[in-house]
């Protein structure tokens, strides 16, 4: 069974890889294939990044031409999952620097936090899924990207430190301090269904 | 292990459990250890509800379903352009290729990122091998190989003029104290009957009649151009006060003098001006006359004491019309219709120019980085030798204006600094010349 997993894994991978190649050689096809299996949770997290559904739509456009033109430069070090999310992170980076829109350092978003109720307060409230749903949207930037990256978009904790560029242990440890935050909203509902 | 050890590593894990990300042995380390430990367990359930209630906050939508086809686009224009640049190495002879018709990206001009040198050798082999289809295609098609075909198929493949600069209109200016000055191109638009005073305090002012038939009344000296009386190449002049019917094509140099434009005819009448605009009181016009600043950029330093203000306009045939000699700057560049490939040279970047919707204020500029693609109602600021090539794009010629500022080439016989002697600056250059009317003098010093 074991190996069974691993070679569809490695059948995965060599296809990914064989994918990239033939976006590197300049066929078509083969980036509508990319963009056809992609396309949603890219949006998805561009999305994350800007609340622009317009600019969200510019910046995957953005990186699809970016793809087009670096694909020769995917080895398959990395999953390619990653490396698309990694250069639609650095293609909203360019972007909203080109707007003009505000930028913060990963040192200053991780003492922030967004608009929003506090999760302390809201776990006063009833203790209902949406309570924290919005206590997720409350969490500071950093915080919510990683939680995103790794609960909805799946990446595993290697995937969604190279998109972030950032080592391993610190989305282990961005992922505890999500959890820290949200840990009000969980324990409210923990007693209310008691 | 201590129990506790083992609680903390697998709590790293529970996240990646809960979505399903962990590796197949890691999965079975965590499975094993929450069928015995009831605080793992709850907390994987704490993650569970984080991960629905993250899912139920992440955006569902799609990106609009024409995105792939933009990319698409944008794709098949690096492909078609950037080939065209790089052919003045090997296209010596021979007609343009017919490419695909290019619809161009959904937004404006867009720089164009990335390196394409892994496919320019495929590209460029493509190309060539088009070409010499088209070549011989051309030769079948004019019957310079076969006649009796030649005959058949017509004369469809003769290549067409690969592309024209029309000088429109120039006059020599001296701004030998003139402070920074910028130049400033605007459209107006007359209704029938319309008129308009232009502000005097402007600037020098060199007009281009697009459409229709307007009026001018100058009060000082001005130099017209007729071609569409069938009059001389060279500018006349015309006396104080007089009115000036000029027709579509016509084009008129006007000095710091007050004027007034009206629209002579029964249909809207445009009005291209190119204006060396000082500091000073700003560009008015009346209410009926609709005026559109095409192009703004901040002030500029002038190259010479004494310069040549050129109003060109030039046309590149479709796909591949490439302009020569190049722009050399300073020059104000404003695309008319069809599409303008910009390739920037090393050094000074072109600047594109955006926003400035008041007539007067310079527009905000951007530097050119990359290749970029100028559209109709773009402009663009183009430094001293800031430009390595500009081609048309797409599958339609490419028409635009360009105002540049050159040193006068031949030293003038008598000026007063800061002033422009008519006689000697425009007289020697733009002969001949009504020598009564060539004492004005054209300054723009404040």
């Amino acid at each position: 069974m074991r190996q069974v997993i691993e070679r569809g894994q490695q059948l995965a991978i060599d296809h990914e890889r064989a994918l990239a190649a033939r976006i590197a050689a300049g066929e078509r096809d083969a980036l509508a294939e990319l963009y056809g299996r992609y396309q949603r949770p890219l949006y998805a997290y561009l999305c994350l990044l800007t609340p622009d559904r317009g600019l969200a739509e510019e910046i995957l456009q953005d990186t699809l031409l970016a793809v087009w033109t670096g694909a020769r430069t995917y080895k398959g070090q990395g999953s390619m999952r990653s490396w698309l999310y990694g250069i639609a992170r650095r293609q909203a980076h360019n972007s909203l620097r080109r707007a003009k829109l505000p930028l913060t350092d990963a040192a200053e978003l991780e003492s922030i936090r967004s608009p929003g109720p506090d999760p302390e307060e809201a776990a006063l409230a009833a203790a209902t899924r949406d309570n924290l749903t919005r206590a997720i949207a409350a969490l500071t930037p950093v915080l919510r990207e990683t939680l995103m990256l790794t609960m909805v978009h799946e990446l595993s904790y290697q995937e969604a430190a190279d998109v972030l560029q950032v080592p391993i242990g610190t989305i282990r440890s961005r992922l505890s301090n999500a959890r820290r935050a949200l840990q009000p909203i969980i324990a409210a509902a923990e007693g209310s269904g008691r | 292990m201590r129990p506790h050890d083992a609680c903390r590593r697998i709590t790293d894990l529970l996240p990646a459990y809960a979505s399903g990300t962990l590796d197949q042995r890691e999965t079975a380390v965590v499975w094993s250890h929450l069928a015995v430990c009831p605080v793992c367990s709850a907390e994987l359930t704490a993650w569970k509800a984080i991960r629905e209630a993250a899912r139920a906050a992440a955006p569902a939508s799609a990106a609009s379903p024409d995105v792939l086809a933009r990319v698409m686009d944008a794709i098949g224009q690096m492909e078609r352009m950037r080939p065209a640049s790089s052919r003045r190495r090997w296209l010596v002879t021979g007609p343009p290729s017919a490419g695909p018709a290019a619809s161009g990206p959904a937004r404006g001009w867009r720089p164009l990122a990335g390196n394409p040198s892994r496919w320019w050798p495929a590209l460029e082999l493509a190309m060539m091998v088009v070409l010499i289809v088209a070549l011989v295609g051309s030769l079948l098609a004019t019957g310079r190989f076969f006649p009796d075909l030649g005959n058949r198929r017509g004369t469809a493949a003769v290549p067409a003029a690969r592309m024209s600069n029309d000088v429109l209109i120039e006059v020599d200016l001296d701004v030998t104290s003139a402070p920074p000055t910028r130049l400033t191109l605007y459209r107006l638009t007359l209704a029938p009957d319309g008129s308009t005073a232009w502000d005097a305090g402007a600037g020098p002012a060199l007009l281009v009649v697009d459409t229709g038939v307007v009026t001018v009344r100058v009060d000082g000296e001005a130099m017209v151009r007729r071609p569409s009386a069938g009059g001389p190449a060279s500018p006349i002049a015309v006396s104080t006060g007089s009115d000036i019917s000029l027709q579509a094509g016509d084009r008129i140099a006007l000095p710091l003098a007050a004027y007034e434009l009206r629209n002579a005819g029964t249909t809207p009448a445009t009005v291209l001006g190119l204006v060396v605009q000082r500091p000073g009181p700003p560009l008015r016009v009346s209410d009926d006359v609709m005026l559109e600043t095409l192009a703004a950029p901040p002030p500029m330093a002038m190259p010479a004491e004494r310069v040549t203000v050129t109003l060109a306009r030039h046309t590149l045939a479709a796909e591949s019309g490439e302009l020569s000699p190049l722009i050399t700057g300073p020059s104000l560049i404003y695309v008319e219709s069809g599409r303008l490939w910009l390739e920037p040279a090393s050094g000074n970047p072109p600047r594109l120019l955006a926003g400035g919707t008041d007539a007067n204020e310079a527009m905000e500029t951007e530097a050119v980085s990359a290749a970029v693609q100028v559209v109709p109602g773009d402009a663009v600021l183009v430094e001293v030798e800031s430009v390595a090539a500009a081609t048309a794009a797409g599958d339609e010629p490419t028409v635009f204006l360009e105002a540049r500022v050159t040193p006068v080439a031949a030293t003038p016989v008598s000026a007063t600094p800061g002033e422009l002697d008519v006689a000697a600056a425009v007289g020697a250059r733009l002969s001949p010349l009504d020598p009564a009317v060539t004492r004005g003098a054209w300054t723009l010093s404040p």
